[in-house]
């Protein structure tokens, strides 16, 4: 949403308005991106930029579909983009999903990153084994972060009731499980690094799941090819001497597992939380783009008290007036443009689903903010008659007793984290409750 | 004259390009200034105020690709070495070829021709 106002904003002479659902900016690079990133957190300075710009203003605590409809937006604006991410979260859909102990890596890490809705989560992390289902990026950091020394943790903004339980935490071994073979390994290979140095930690892997890896190196592109060299030296390469000690002294270890799908949570004796998962055995088939798990028939119980699923996001449906494919979870549309839909249009994971890096997003929002001004010069999108904006939208948000939260308000809202994260050594305390977000208005 | 090649998908500059094919750019201006030792072709871009959408996102640290550069062969060897936190990030950028480098880590200094 801000890299598509940012375009505009910079580029033309457009006003753009933000709204957001909750009283603060920055989706997910505020409740997404994992606490000891903060390098990446940096864009928040240039969205910080886009707010404060003459033609810019950010609304929030409006909850699109609910406190206004896409309609009324569309009436007080000659364009709506819609940008609202992925707030679902694809499900393994097998027995025993419900079961205390399994969550889906978008609550675990809306736990750790401090999302209003995910507070009271409290994951029960008195076991010694976690799988993790999916082997992408968030796979990874819920792994790192599981298995981080505390003494690393406690100085990012990772909220405390995270720090204080996983300070708590027995577990010792992540299992990273995937469907399909290492060539298919969706993480990259930044964070696969970060795994491999992770300190107080050491690899373990099966050499027979790499059979006939080394060989493909060669044929490989650049960047799955140092991924998969990386992957082979942490798994089935012997250490070096210094390497081998700092193995021995490890106390906590993780590893990729191959070729293996969910097909239960099985339960406790007692029925009510989460004590090992059933998976199947695949091989694969095809080769190339065209890699598929097949199943074996195989089956293989794995003893654990945690099970995180991390197989993908979804996005949801705002308003029934939007266009939706439910088979995709986005947004149909044309370079941006919504189908069917004139003067409306959509950017990021909603448009081309929940997949890739900042930079992938920010050229993407790019790209819709292209095609809007292309339709404003072509005359496709009307922008001749005069439309209310944001003073529409007010008179319509007063009268259902919804009061939005400016930016100002929310730099309130900023100095008040930091100050409280400071004490700590923290980067900031994220507050937890929407209601205290809302009193720090001016 | 270092001469660099800004290299970010979609519309920048003179050339029209989609995002399916790669597209190298020429920045608008042609930067001759001198700059301080040890500068980056970041830090260039920054102080000279040139607005290249979304270059430089990470602001510098080595936690994105949005500042890939293109260099000729003369520039590319006149460079350090790479480490391997900065061929990790290049790994995702758009368009990658053998001269490429990370503008953050692109190094200027009186000596480079």
């Amino acid at each position: 949403g801000f890299y598509t106002a940012q375009h505009l904003v910079k580029v033309s002479d457009v006003s753009v308005d933000i709204y957001e659902r909750l009283p603060v900016p920055f989706g997910l690079v505020r409740f997404g991106v994992a606490p000891d990133h903060p390098e990446v957190k940096n864009v928040i300075n240039t969205f910080t930029q886009t707010a404060q710009h003459a033609r810019c203003s950010f609304h929030g605590n409006v909850r699109v579909g609910k406190d206004v409809t896409v309609e009324e937006l569309q009436e007080a604006y000659h364009a709506v983009v819609l940008s609202y991410g992925a707030e679902g979260n694809r499900t393994m859909g097998v027995p025993g999903e419900d079961l205390a102990g399994v969550y889906s890596a978008k609550d675990f890490v809306g736990w750790y990153n401090g999302l209003p809705r995910n507070s009271e989560l409290r994951p029960d992390l008195s076991c010694e084994t976690a799988v993790i289902l999916g082997q992408g990026n968030v796979a990874l950091d819920v792994a790192r972060i599981l298995l981080s020394p505390v003494d690393i943790l406690k100085k990012t903004d990772i909220t405390q009731h995270a720090l204080d339980a996983l300070a708590e935490s027995s577990v010792r071994r992540v299992l990273i499980v995937g469907r399909r073979g290492p060539l298919q390994v969706a993480c990259t290979i930044k964070e696969l690094r970060e795994m491999v140095n992770l300190p107080g930690t050491r690899p373990e892997m099966e050499a027979s799941e790499f059979e006939g890896i080394a060989e493909t190196l060669k044929s490989l592109a650049r960047p799955r090819k140092r991924l998969t060299e990386l992957l082979l030296k942490a798994a089935i390469e012997t250490p070096g001497e210094e390497e081998l000690e700092r193995r021995n002294r490890a106390e906590r270890a993780w590893g990729f597992r191959f070729l293996r799908k969910p097909l239960e949570v099985l339960p406790s004796t007692d029925l009510i939380r989460a004590a090992g998962i059933r998976l199947a055995v695949n091989r694969l088939e095809g080769d190339g783009e065209g890699v598929r798990a097949v199943a074996t028939g195989e089956v293989e119980d794995v003893e654990c008290g945690l099970v995180i699923s991390s197989i993908g996001y979804k996005s949801l449906l705002i308003d029934p007036a939007v266009p939706f494919d439910a088979r995709k979870a986005i947004i149909p549309n044309t370079m941006g443009r919504v189908q069917q839909t004139a003067g409306l249009y959509c950017s990021g994971w909603v448009k081309r689903g929940p997949t890739g890096v900042i930079a992938t997003t920010m050229n993407d929002s790019f790209d819709t903010a292209r095609t809007l001004l292309q339709d404003i010069g072509k005359g496709t999108l009307d922008v001749s008659t005069v439309k209310p904006g944001s003073q529409g939208v007010s008179t319509l948000l007063e009268k259902r007793g919804v009061k939005p939260v400016s930016f100002s308000d929310w730099e309130k809202i900023d100095s008040e984290e930091t100050r409280r994260g400071e004490i700590k050594g923290k980067p900031r305390e994220k507050m937890l409750d929407v209601g205290e977000m809302l009193k720090k208005r001016i | 004259m270092m001469c660099v090649w800004v290299a970010l998908p979609g519309n920048f500059g003179p050339f029209e390009a989609s995002t399916k094919c790669i597209c190298t750019a020429n920045i608008h201006h042609k930067i001759t200034t001198s700059c301080a030792k040890g500068n980056s072709f970041l830090d260039l871009v920054v102080d000279q105020n040139v607005y290249i959408d979304g270059f430089g996102a990470c602001e510098g640290t080595l936690a994105c690709s949005t500042c890939h550069v293109i260099l000729d062969q003369k520039g590319y060897d006149q460079l350090g070495p790479i480490i391997d936190e900065e061929s990790d990030m290049l790994d995702l950028a758009f368009g990658l070829t053998d001269m490429s480098r990370l503008g953050c880590q692109v190094c200027l200094s009186r000596d480079l021709e």
